[in-house]
């Protein structure tokens, strides 16, 4: 069997530093890790201790002005590393780092049904042995540090390490009594407040969901402000599991103290995710004063013109073309009684809503309004607030549309429907509704001609229908997919790993997407030395949840599945919130509740206060 | 001996009995038979008998039949759209002449063709003629009559494959209605549309199941009228073509199949329809 | 050996290719099977006994046929033969494109073929007459064919006229312990309820239209007769239409496609089996049916009557509703005097159709094919002239034609891909060397 030796890159130095002296390689290891060797000792200083712990264990020599390190284990094999420094942030994992809270994994179900085999194969004790050894011996060496301290605190003449200035100035301001009262008196106070805000923002928040008439799933403005209440709800929690109960120092000092216990890459996550949120919050109230200058800047342009443009499309290109289709569109020849009556109900509609809310909503004057107000939101609370008000202001002017696309998709569904049946007819079958199967009949002969009138009748029907349903139906995609676009604006801003991207670029340590090892150089003897290094999480990874939500939106308005819904009649719904809430990823389903958060606080308050 | 004795068993066409012959030994009897497939590709034709031409003549003035029926559709619709006649009374006469004919006959067609169905007929006629009539009004007429003419082509071709003489698919029923409600919607008054239907119903539906198709004197009224209609409609020269032509395939047509099958169609056929799949009787 | 249809499809064809290879195995030969791609089933598998199948990706056409294209395969075909040192192709199915090709470019690459038939072709329908043609191109340089009843091997020579001689008769068989008949006898004294069990694929040319008329009949006359429905298909509502005006739910069972393992259980719920096919090569079914101890009622079409011996059924002689019920009513009254013991089919059905000896039969077409090799036979010219010699005026120009593309593209292969890249695949250990394990 071969055996890996961890080695740490750092230890090369002190070899050419020692070169003079025979130097002895002490490594670390348990049995169910590979050897990872802690330091490289002069044979003099060893010399004083006679027997080692049993997790110690020298494993290699290397004579004085040699190079070559003379192994006591059978076929070794050096696997280099560069440890990993826990202040930094930075580990080894074998799987990427999660971005998204773990029980949103929302495609993790489907993918474990349908490769149900592999993750049997996965599950074989034979294949995980290896993996398990892989996990075991990364965790140790997560923790280098730690082993080398402890090491070196068990052995002092050995090695010593000196400890640093700042700690020492820490432990001394956690030491002193004065600063610890303040601290819980000012605690107190400033949970209590906590407390209210969250309380305030659960309430919005199930107001806004409120089963009867759940208004987030009709405004984007109420969407957004049940995310910001959620988002209030989520950061105290999401804070004290940092940074108090079971936090990073707490899990510092545990791995200070209990070597084996897990290190605090668990909650490495959780860090993210937290200023992740915060940034984008701050991005997006950055974001918001450039849009309101911008705003502010050229309302009355923007006035002018929406009035403008609203005017023409209603005036113009609804009612004008309304008029076109009852009179031979491109020349097709239609029906021109249906035509007519079909193309004066719509006018009527377009009358209708064009006096009734669009013409008083789009006079200069209220826009010039709007838009001021809208300015100072987007400059108070941020840019995707403006935004969503005017997806807002957008859906309510494009109901006629919907109207229009109901109308003629349903009188479309109903035809097609009909002239399925008497096709049916037509061939002398008949559907069984009660058994869902298609038999055949033998039909008299008066319902032969009925049927058969009915058929050439709805066929002469057919392309009147046909055109005012192609026609609206055009409408409502596009105004779906303009919807779709400023949605998606929305989502950029409140989704986007911003932190987690910068955090790549600066460290890709922090972000590990799994290891590698890569052959390095060779030895003298041509033994391959090889090297550990973290791969860095991949770019798609991080935009998971984006390609998802891509992939549904494409899936559904943008597919041969949407074409096939569109030639049969049936009715294509906008439901953002569901779709939407994939991007939802770092937080929890449900606002957390004020119990859990009290627990929370007081828990670590009478923590602290022991 | 007795093993020559068993080599000597004659070989028999059984699958279940191990047989001292080799897996590929043919039955002697197949041999004889591809002998005589050989043989009969070589001999001379055999000539044609009357009986075989008779066979045939009457599958092609069959389908004359067919095209000359359909023809009753247009000649119809000639009548009301092209002459401004008031079709009433030929409706009247024609009704009362089918009552007539079912009342004397009565046969399968007057237990399938009631009094509740025929009321039903009626008055879904009398109220969607408005409606068929305002239909097409924008269409040009142009594509009506393409249109038609497709729905006759296809239902020529419904009709004569079609293989149950007595009882007619529904296809073929619903494909000549919609050709005549087709029609029908360029017609301009409701009157003419209701009885324009009930003739072509009358002539192209019930009719045929009344009388023998082939029967010597139904043959030359529909022959007369429709030579009748194209001499008046198309001009005699027009009228001379299509009897030209008529006879032609009523004539030569089957002499030249004849003459085809006898010569270049694989001979054996007949023979070698042991393989095919078995036609199921139905009794 | 080569087919469109293998597992997971199940079938007569695919069952005849898998215990047919399963029992050469066990004859110590080495058995590749290559197929087209199963939904997510591609590449290289392995079944009982190291059954190396090869699942070639392939564009399906209609009912798990690939798409016919004369050429395409060969690229793939050519390196499975080259790696797997094959000495006989044996390609079966006459609808199976991949067989054709097969065969095709194992002549091209000089390698002796073998093609085995498991249905009747007629000679008046546009597709039959398609099937025909094809089978006159592709067995035209054929070593040997292999036909499963005396009836399929004369459609064959007729169809694509090729000598007599060259046409082995072996049947299929049946895996006799899977098809033991029911252990109890279900008999009440004189109250004994028959069940009459119709299994198949409910098309038009297994002549559901004639069951469809048959079972009412048979049901109002006998009030003691119940019936089973096992299988799919187009005709299925019609058989549900007839058991609604009937009113015959209780005593009618439709139970739609079954397994194939679960076929024996649901034959021994009968006494007799019905078969009202209009066509039949073989007619696997019956023997299955007699295995598990059923009288067999059937038409005479096709191989049928070679089948079984005349003691364990009863023929209706024409394709008619009564002719058939007529045999039926036969059928029954055998089955109430009980003068057969239908329960010692089963030993009789086993000695006379056995995998083994289908096998051994084989075994000797290929060693006749392969021992009695003359070179002169495969040699380009030779070929390309037989196929000069065929019937048809175009359709022989044709031939010759496919055929020379052929071998250029052989050697664009060869060109391409040389021989001495593929990489030879190691054989699975045969079954002596592994024996240590059963002994």
């Amino acid at each position: 069997m071969t055996n890996y030796v961890f080695w740490p890159k750092k230890l090369r130095k002190k070899e050419v530093e020692y070169q003079s002296e025979t130097l002895y390689a002490i490594a670390i290891f348990k049995n169910d890790t590979d050897y990872v060797v802690l330091d490289v000792i002069p044979r003099a200083s060893v010399e004083g201790i006679k027997l080692l712990e049993a997790q110690y264990r020298v494993i290699a020599e290397k004579l004085e002005n040699s190079t070559q390190w003379s192994f006591k284990l059978e076929s070794a094999v050096v696997v280099e590393f560069e440890a990993p420094r826990l202040k930094l942030m930075q580990f080894f994992s074998l799987e990427p780092i999660s971005l998204i809270l773990p029980e949103k994994e929302f495609d993790k179900k489907v993918r474990a049904l349908k490769d149900g085999s592999l993750r049997k194969l996965s599950n074989h004790p034979r294949y995980q042995s290896k993996n398990e050894r892989l996990r075991q011996t990364l965790r140790l060496l997560n923790l280098y540090y730690r082993h080398l301290s402890r090491f070196s605190k068990a052995y002092p003449n050995l090695c010593y390490q000196q400890p640093s200035f700042k700690d020492l100035m820490l432990s001394l301001i956690e030491h002193s009594v004065l600063f610890l009262r303040i601290c819980k008196y000012f605690s107190t106070i400033v949970t209590s407040l906590i407390m209210t805000i969250c309380f305030l923002a659960k309430a919005i928040f199930s107001i806004l969901n409120w089963k009867m008439f759940p208004l987030v799933n009709i405004s984007a403005t109420a969407r957004q402000i049940a995310l910001r209440c959620q988002q209030i709800c989520y950061f105290p929690l999401q804070y004290s599991r940092i940074y108090e109960k079971g936090s990073l120092k707490k899990a510092h000092h545990e791995t200070a103290i209990h070597l084996h216990k897990d290190l605090p890459s668990k909650y490495y996550p959780d860090y993210i995710r937290f200023y992740n949120t915060l940034w984008l919050i701050i991005n997006d109230i950055s974001f918001g004063l450039i849009l309101s200058a911008l705003l502010n800047k050229h309302r009355q342009f923007l006035a002018i013109n929406v009035h403008f443009i609203v005017n023409f499309i209603f005036s113009e290109i609804f009612q004008k073309s309304a008029i076109s289709l009852a009179n031979n569109p491109f020349g097709i020849k239609l029906n021109a009684e249906l035509g007519t009556f079909l193309s004066d109900i719509f006018l009527w509609i377009i009358d209708f809503s064009f006096t009734a809310f669009v013409k008083p909503l789009t006079t200069e004057k209220n826009l010039y309004r709007f838009i001021d107000l809208l300015s100072q939101i987007t400059c108070l609370i941020g840019g995707s607030f403006g935004i969503s008000i005017i997806t807002d202001f957008f859906t309510l002017l494009s109901i006629p549309i919907y109207i229009f696309y109901h109308i003629s998709g349903k009188l479309y569904f109903w035809q097609i429907n009909i002239m399925g049946s008497l096709f049916y007819l037509f061939c002398g079958k008949k559907k069984n509704v009660l058994r869902r199967r298609v038999d055949t009949n033998y039909f008299q002969l008066d319902q032969l001609l009925v049927g058969t009138l009915f058929f050439i009748i709805l066929l002469f029907l057919t392309p009147t229908i046909l055109s005012f349903y192609i026609f609206y139906a055009t409408l409502q995609m596009i105004s779906i997919w303009i919807e779709i676009g400023l949605e998606s604006i929305i989502a950029m801003v409140n989704h986007f790993p911003l932190f987690a991207l910068l955090l790549r670029i600066k460290d890709p340590k922090r972000m590990p997407g799994g290891i590698c090892i890569v052959s390095v150089r060779n030895n003298k003897d041509h033994e391959p030395i090889f090297e550990l290094r973290s791969n860095a999480i991949a770019l798609g990874l991080m935009f998971k949840p984006y390609s998802i939500l891509l992939r549904s939106l494409l899936n559904n308005y943008f597919s041969i599945q949407t074409f096939k819904k569109l030639l049969f009649g049936i009715p294509i719904m906008v439901n953002i919130n569901k779709m939407y809430f994939i991007l939802y990823s770092s937080l929890p389903k449900e606002p957390v509740s004020l119990f859990t958060l009290k627990e929370q606080f007081f828990g670590t308050i009478s923590e602290n206060g022991e | 001996m007795t093993l020559r004795n068993r080599k000597k068993s004659t070989w028999r066409r059984l699958l279940w009995q191990r047989q001292d012959y080799p897996d590929n030994y043919t039955d002697p009897n197949f041999i004889k038979f591809l002998e005589k497939l050989e043989k009969k590709k070589k001999e001379p034709r055999p000539i044609a008998t009357s009986e075989d031409y008779l066979e045939i003549r009457s599958h092609f003035l069959d389908f004359y039949y067919v095209v000359l029926n359909t023809f009753f559709i247009f000649i119809c619709f000639s009548y009301i759209y092209y002459y401004n006649r008031d079709p009433l009374p030929l409706t009247t006469f024609l009704t009362i002449a089918i009552i007539f004919l079912i009342k004397c006959k009565k046969t399968q067609v007057s237990t399938q063709l009631n009094l509740k169905s025929s009321i039903i007929i009626t008055f879904m006629m009398l109220t969607l003629s408005p409606v068929l009539k305002s239909l097409s009004k924008t269409t040009a007429s142009d594509s009506i009559w393409t249109l038609s003419f497709w729905l006759t082509i296809l239902y020529i071709f419904v009709v004569s494959s079609s293989t149950q003489k007595d009882k007619p698919s529904n296809l073929s029923t619903n494909v000549l209605f919609a050709n005549v409600s087709v029609l029908a919607s360029r017609l301009s008054t409701t009157t003419e549309v209701f009885c324009f239907l009930s003739i072509c119903i009358e002539l192209n539906i019930i009719l045929p199941k009344l009388i023998e198709r082939s029967n010597i004197f139904v043959v030359i009224t529909s022959n007369f009228i429709v030579y009748t209609f194209l001499n008046l409609t198309f001009g005699w020269y027009h009228m001379l073509l299509f009897f030209l032509l008529s006879m032609v395939y009523i004539t030569v047509l089957p002499r030249l199949f004849l003459y085809w099958r006898i010569n270049y169609h694989r001979a054996d056929v007949e023979v070698l329809d042991i393989w095919d799949p078995k036609i199921p009787i139905l009794e | 050996m080569v087919c469109d249809f293998f597992y997971p499809q199940l079938g007569g064809v695919e069952f005849h290719i898998y215990h047919l290879a399963q029992n050469l195995i066990r004859l110590g030969h080495s058995v590749v099977v290559i197929t087209h791609a199963y939904k997510d089933r591609v590449g290289v598998r392995y079944l009982t006994n190291g059954l190396k199948v090869y699942h070639v990706p392939f564009l399906i056409m209609y009912r798990e046929t690939a798409f016919p294209t004369v050429f395409s395969a060969f690229p793939a075909i050519r390196n499975i033969l080259i790696r797997e040192e094959i000495q006989i192709i044996h390609s079966h199915g006459g609808v199976s494109t991949f067989a054709h090709e097969a065969v095709l470019h194992g002549n091209t690459m000089g390698i002796r073929t073998v093609f085995t038939d498991h249905s009747l072709y007629g000679f008046h329908s546009t597709g039959a007459v398609l099937a025909n043609k094809v089978a006159e191109f592709t067995l035209t340089n054929i070593d040997r064919v292999i036909c499963v009843s005396s009836t399929c091997k004369e459609n064959i020579v007729v169809r694509a006229d090729i000598s007599p001689s060259r046409i082995s008769v072996i049947p299929n068989a049946v895996v006799s312990e899977d098809f033991t008949p029911r252990s109890v006898e279900k008999t009440i004294n004189g109250k004994k309820k028959f069940t009459i069990v119709i299994i198949g694929r409910l098309f038009p040319n297994k002549g559901s239209s004639l069951l469809t008329l048959i079972i009412p009949s048979i049901c109002a006359t006998h009030e003691d007769v119940n019936f089973i429905v096992a299988g799919d298909g187009p005709n299925f509502v019609d058989f549900q239409q007839m058991i609604e005006t009937h009113r015959l739910q209780e005593r009618v069972e439709l139970l739609g496609a079954v397994p194939h393992e679960k076929v024996r259980d649901v034959l021994c719920r009968g006494d007799i089996y019905l078969h009202a096919s209009l066509t039949e090569a073989f007619g696997t079914v019956l023997i299955e049916a007699a295995s598990c101890g059923l009288l067999i009622v059937t038409t005479t079409v096709g191989g049928i009557p070679e089948v079984l011996p005349e003691d364990m059924t009863v023929y209706a002689h024409e394709t008619s509703v009564s002719s058939l019920i007529d045999a039926t009513n036969e059928g029954i009254r055998i089955m109430r005097t009980g003068s057969i013991d239908a329960m010692t089919f089963h030993k009789r059905v086993g000695k006379m159709y056995d995998w083994l000896a289908v096998a051994q039969r084989t075994v000797a077409v290929y060693d006749d094919v392969y021992y009695n090799y003359n070179p002169y036979d495969k040699k380009w010219s030779t070929m390309v002239a037989r196929f000069y010699r065929r019937n048809g005026s175009w359709a022989r120009l044709l031939y010759v034609l496919c055929a020379i593309v052929d071998y250029y593209l052989y050697f664009i292969l060869e060109f391409l891909y040389p021989r001495k890249n593929i990489d030879i695949a190691p054989k699975w250990p045969k079954r002596s060397e592994v024996n240590w394990e059963s002994t």
